[in-house]
């Protein structure tokens, strides 16, 4: 086709465009129309218009596309009938920020617990040791607490190398050892979050009647837990032990409660979304638990004696005197 | 440098499916798994219409972004291919993908969903050329015999159109011109005993 004949065709179709959309523009009338071409009750008038039917195509009809709503398609299989996943874009730019977050977080919270430690180095037990020991916890305790801390440090470094893996150790592993270790890191994960949420579970049921608020927890918190010199009375647990078993009782069920929705994908369709929302509440919830936990490592550390509580079940007397006197002085009676 | 698009003209699709068997045949794709399939708006009313959807091969795109293990790659004729012996099967790029184009072949409830599966826009993928691999994982590869995917090709009504991004709109953009739309479309008249309005 020579330029002049394209250029015929574009003028007389743009002009015969304009004509034809001049006579249709005109929506309540052409709707009037069509009431007269579809009388059968049982197709509603809407029905032209919602599909953007109204002379011109376009606007309704990829708004419809573009809603994430189910049509009908010959294809079986998940959210098939959906032509656009509305939220995929959303939910990947949320978990880049929330990594880009964690990447700021996790690094600055190691450092400023190592920076503590160095500063205010171990806390000395008053009078030293008394080498008369008193029970703190009990067997079954302790399997409890290790079963958590080990499946959780498992469950913490298999989900960062699925998360942070793609920067940091492919240019060290290259992509197919890296590969190798992804995959095994995802089954890993799979594997242990369920034993890990049983092990949540009965910590929670084991350790919950002692930490509710009991008189005086508000001291130790005034006073800044002891930081400065000064033992505070406790009980059991302190305050700050307490919050730290109300935060792993409510985020540990938002990432229990995530991941096995997560895990259980293919049951619900529609279940891109679900999966999407889940996702971004299990990574922020595990970002809040990995910072407690340095917290709560640095404790088990930093004070002399305190982590024969959980290796042997039993602390010193002294210890015992030190920072939860008024459990002391319950257990003596 | 071609740039590869796929376009489906809504105005023209009417869901025969065709597209969707072409593809099957000519990558020998497993039961389950959709690279392409037909969706239908307001199927059996007053202005229904089908679009077909298989990979549109983003330029930016976000299952390249979003994989964990990196395994995605655009070619200078810019198609989206993945190597299947990196993927781990977390399903992450389905979820991300704005087209549902990833499928995998298991949606069993525990650990991956096996290696993921998408159009190639009959271009295979890393292995070798034509090279048994390569059939086996990925199915044809007529871009490398300087062909367009056999989806478009075999099109009834030629509402798939394949191939350099320029070229499809060229010819879409002279389709509009030359057919008008809505009431005003050339036909109107005598598909809806009336006159045109
Ligand atoms: C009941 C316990 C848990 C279950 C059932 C669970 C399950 C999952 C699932 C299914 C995923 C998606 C990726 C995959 O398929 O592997 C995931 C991701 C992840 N999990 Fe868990 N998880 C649990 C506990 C935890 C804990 C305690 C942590 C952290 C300490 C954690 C950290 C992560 C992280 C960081 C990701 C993100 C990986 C990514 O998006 O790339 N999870 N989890
Ligand atoms: S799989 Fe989805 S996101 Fe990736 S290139 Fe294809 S259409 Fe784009
Ligand atoms: S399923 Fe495979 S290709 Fe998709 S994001 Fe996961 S590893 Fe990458």
């Amino acid at each position: 086709m020579n330029s002049f004949a394209r250029i015929f065709i574009l003028f007389v179709s743009l002009f015969g465009y304009s004509y034809a959309a001049e006579k249709t523009v005109d929506a309540p009338a052409y709707t009037q129309n069509l009431k007269h071409l579809y009388t059968s009750e049982n197709i509603s008038i809407k029905a032209p218009i919602e599909a953007g039917y109204s002379g011109v195509p376009g606007s309704k009809l990829w708004r419809n596309v573009r809603s994430g709503k189910s049509y009908s398609t010959q294809a079986i299989g998940d959210d098939v009938g959906v032509f656009i996943n509305a939220y995929g874009e959303d939910w990947r730019l949320l978990k880049n920020q929330i990594e880009g977050v964690n990447l700021i977080l996790i690094p600055l919270a190691l450092i400023t617990v190592m920076l503590i430690y160095l500063i205010f180095g171990k806390f000395k037990l008053n009078k030293g040791f008394s080498d008369k020991l008193v029970e703190r916890f009990k067997f079954i305790e302790m399997v409890i607490h290790w079963g958590t801390a080990i499946s959780f440090i498992i469950l913490g470094l298999t989900g960062l190398v699925l998360l942070f893996g793609r920067f940091f150790l492919i240019p060290l592993l290259g992509k197919e050892a890296f590969a190798t270790l992804a995959e095994f890191s995802m089954d890993m994960h799979d594997i242990v979050g369920p034993i890990f949420s049983v092990f949540l579970i009965a910590m929670i049921v084991k350790f919950i009647k002692d930490n509710f608020y009991q008189k005086g927890d508000i001291n130790w918190l005034l006073s800044g837990g002891g930081l400065f010199g000064k033992h505070v009375d406790a009980w059991r647990f302190n305050l700050g032990e307490k919050i730290w078993f109300w935060i792993v009782f409510f985020v540990g069920l938002f990432i229990t409660f995530s991941g096995y929705i997560m895990l259980f994908t293919g049951i619900v369709s529609g279940q891109r979304e679900v999966i999407e929302l889940m996702n971004i509440v299990h990574i922020a919830s595990a970002t809040l638990m990995i910072l407690g936990m340095f917290g709560h490592i640095y404790m088990g550390v930093a004070l002399e004696g305190s982590m024969s509580a959980m290796t042997t079940g039993k602390v010193d007397e002294n210890w015992a005197k030190d920072h939860h006197s008024l459990w002391h002085k319950n257990i003596k009676e | 440098m071609a740039r590869m698009k796929f376009l489906c003209d809504a105005e023209r699709c009417t869901e025969c499916n065709s597209c969707v068997t072409a593809c099957k045949n000519e990558n020998e794709v497993p039961w389950g798994i959709n690279r392409r399939r037909v969706v239908t708006i307001n199927d059996g009313m007053p202005g229904e219409r089908s679009i077909s959807v298989a990979c549109m091969h983003c330029s930016d795109a976000p299952c390249m972004a979003v994989c964990p293990v990196d395994c995605f790659y655009q070619t200078d004729d810019g198609v989206v291919l993945h190597d299947k012996d990196l993927c781990i099967g977390c399903g992450y790029c389905f979820y991300a993908c704005p087209f549902g184009a990833p499928q995998f072949p298991s949606t069993g409830v525990f650990g991956s969903k096996g290696k993921m599966d998408k159009c190639t826009f009959c271009n295979g993928g890393p292995e070798e050329d034509h090279s048994h691999a390569e059939e086996q994982k990925y199915g044809s590869n007529r871009i490398a015999e300087g062909k367009l995917p056999i989806c478009a090709e075999m099109c009834s009504s030629k509402a798939l159109l394949a191939g350099d991004g320029d070229e499809v709109a060229n010819i879409f953009r002279e389709r509009g011109t030359y057919r008008g739309s809505g009431a005003g479309a050339w036909g109107w008249g005598t598909a809806y005993n009336k006159k045109s309005i």
